[in-house]
């Protein structure tokens, strides 16, 4: 890599590391966790920076997805990597997020990735497919799935995760 | 509550997970780790200089139709100062340039076991253009699957099982198993199948006059281990199962039935068979739970 590059990847590393750690830790859970899925996806952006460069955030956005997913489906069983807040709650509302939170950390990795992927990246759902490598219809399809299951994990969210 | 409430609530409920992380306070030093891990000075060789480290014995594949697999003999020897740094780097990659990991949901980074100073490779094989090793220290073990100074795997920390008071080759009988595990093979960015390879391997230790270890798994697939100084290493390709939900993770049903020790002569020495329809995970971590297998002990 020659010094321009070296030095585009750096600017690019300085500008978007903030948002791109937010988002390892949603998907881990765990600080170092999340510092070391980012550092993986930004190794292996570096090494393809020169076909990457005009869109690197998605690429690395796409190798921690795809890395993290990897790693839940190899280890061969679901674990909530990273807790809410513990505490005895005397507010409604703070126990309705405290019981999302933690429905979040137990979903199954490509359910909690469609949902990271929609609702905190916010991205479209062709965009979405892409990243996974999947269809629209399967995005939409494990959506409505990631949803129900939500259901089901926390019952007391149930009349306010409707299906849509 | 319509579809946009649930966007709300969701987006919420990431965004507050999302505060809790900590900013990255040295991005210009996490880019110039992710450069030089992209080899952005030096790559590893895979070929001549780590074939040339690797053991004398080349593994042998024999695939379920019959069909006889042979590497490409080794290439000439390299100098050993080149050998010794490629080895090294082979090190730094399979630990990331730091101190091992405890596994998920444990410990993170575990300073006290080690820095890739004081892991050396242990035994190493070639799977196309991957490098699969185990690299090791007093204390225990680290198994990776690297190319081009990536690793796919978080280095985590295996103690050696079994007593190792009076050393690792102190155990009973000639061979001994350490580990079976599913690594994850490189493969390419952006291409979803490739996440599903895998290297189904086993790591253990043998005696001296041990000279051929040969591997058995179902569906009687077998491969002669790579050995190395008194460690050995045997792997086969692996991957997940499709299905037409693609949210349905059918692991992998690689089992290894047995291994087989032989002398230079031929003759058996010691065949270890696994206990019922085949050993698939098995690693000292696995030694603190109820009912622990029978290789955590010996």
């Amino acid at each position: 890599m020659n010094q321009e590059a070296r030095e585009s990847f750096t600017a690019f590393v300085a500008a978007r590391s903030g948002s791109l750690i937010r988002t390892a830790y949603v998907l881990t859970g765990d600080q170092h966790a999340a510092e070391e899925l980012l550092q993986n996806a930004l190794a292996k952006t570096a090494a393809r920076w020169r076909s990457v460069r005009d869109s690197p955030e998605a690429y690395v956005r796409k190798a921690m997805y795809h890395d993290q997913v990897s790693r839940w489906r190899r280890r061969g069983r679901e674990y909530a990597t990273g807790s809410p807040p513990e505490g005895v709650h005397h507010d409604a509302d703070v126990d309705l997020r405290v019981s999302l939170e933690r429905a979040l950390f137990a979903l199954p990795p490509r359910k909690r990735a469609v949902i990271v992927l929609r609702y905190f990246e916010d991205l479209p759902e062709a965009e979405i497919a892409s990243i996974m490598g999947c269809s629209v219809g399967t995005v939409r399809s494990q959506a409505h799935k990631a949803l129900a299951r939500l259901r089901e994990l926390a019952p007391d969210l149930a009349v306010h995760l409707e299906m849509s | 509550m319509n579809p946009e409430d649930n966007g709300r609530l969701l987006t919420e409920a990431l965004t507050r997970i999302a505060d809790r992380a900590d900013p990255v306070h040295d991005p210009a030093g996490l880019a110039e780790r992710a450069l030089r891990r992209a080899g952005g000075r030096r790559r590893v060789r895979t070929a001549a200089a780590l074939t040339a480290v690797a053991a004398a014995t080349a593994p042998l594949l024999l695939l379920g139709g019959g069909e006889t697999v042979r590497p490409a003999p080794p290439a000439a020897t390299a100098a050993p100062d080149t050998a010794a740094a490629d080895e090294r780097r082979l090190v730094n990659a399979c630990m990331h340039h730091g101190p091992p990991t405890g596994g998920m949901g444990g410990p993170h980074l575990l300073p006290k076991k080690g820095r890739p100073s004081d892991f050396r490779v242990l035994v190493s094989t070639e799977a196309g253009a991957e490098t699969v090793a185990a690299v090791g220290s007093p204390g225990g073990f680290v198994l990776c699957a690297v190319q081009n100074e990536l690793s796919t795997e978080p280095p985590y920390f295996l103690p050696w099982p079994g007593d190792i008071s009076r050393g690792l080759s102190s155990f009973p009988g000639k061979l001994r198993v350490d580990s079976t595990a599913f690594l994850t093979r490189v493969g390419e960015n952006g291409r979803g199948t490739s996440y599903d390879g895998l290297h189904h391997l086993v790591t253990g230790r043998f005696k001296p006059d041990v000279a051929r270890i040969e591997v058995v798994w179902n569906r009687d697939r077998r491969a002669d281990a790579v050995l190395r100084d008194g460690h050995f290493l045997a792997r086969i390709g692996s991957r997940y199962a499709k299905t037409d939900d693609i949210d349905v993770m059918v692991r992998p049903q690689d089992r290894i039935r047995s291994i087989t020790a032989f002398d230079a002569a031929g003759k058996v020495l010691q065949t270890w068979k696994a206990p019922g329809k085949g050993l698939r995970d098995f690693d000292s971590n696995t030694c603190r739970r109820p009912g622990a297998p029978a290789l955590c002990s010996g």
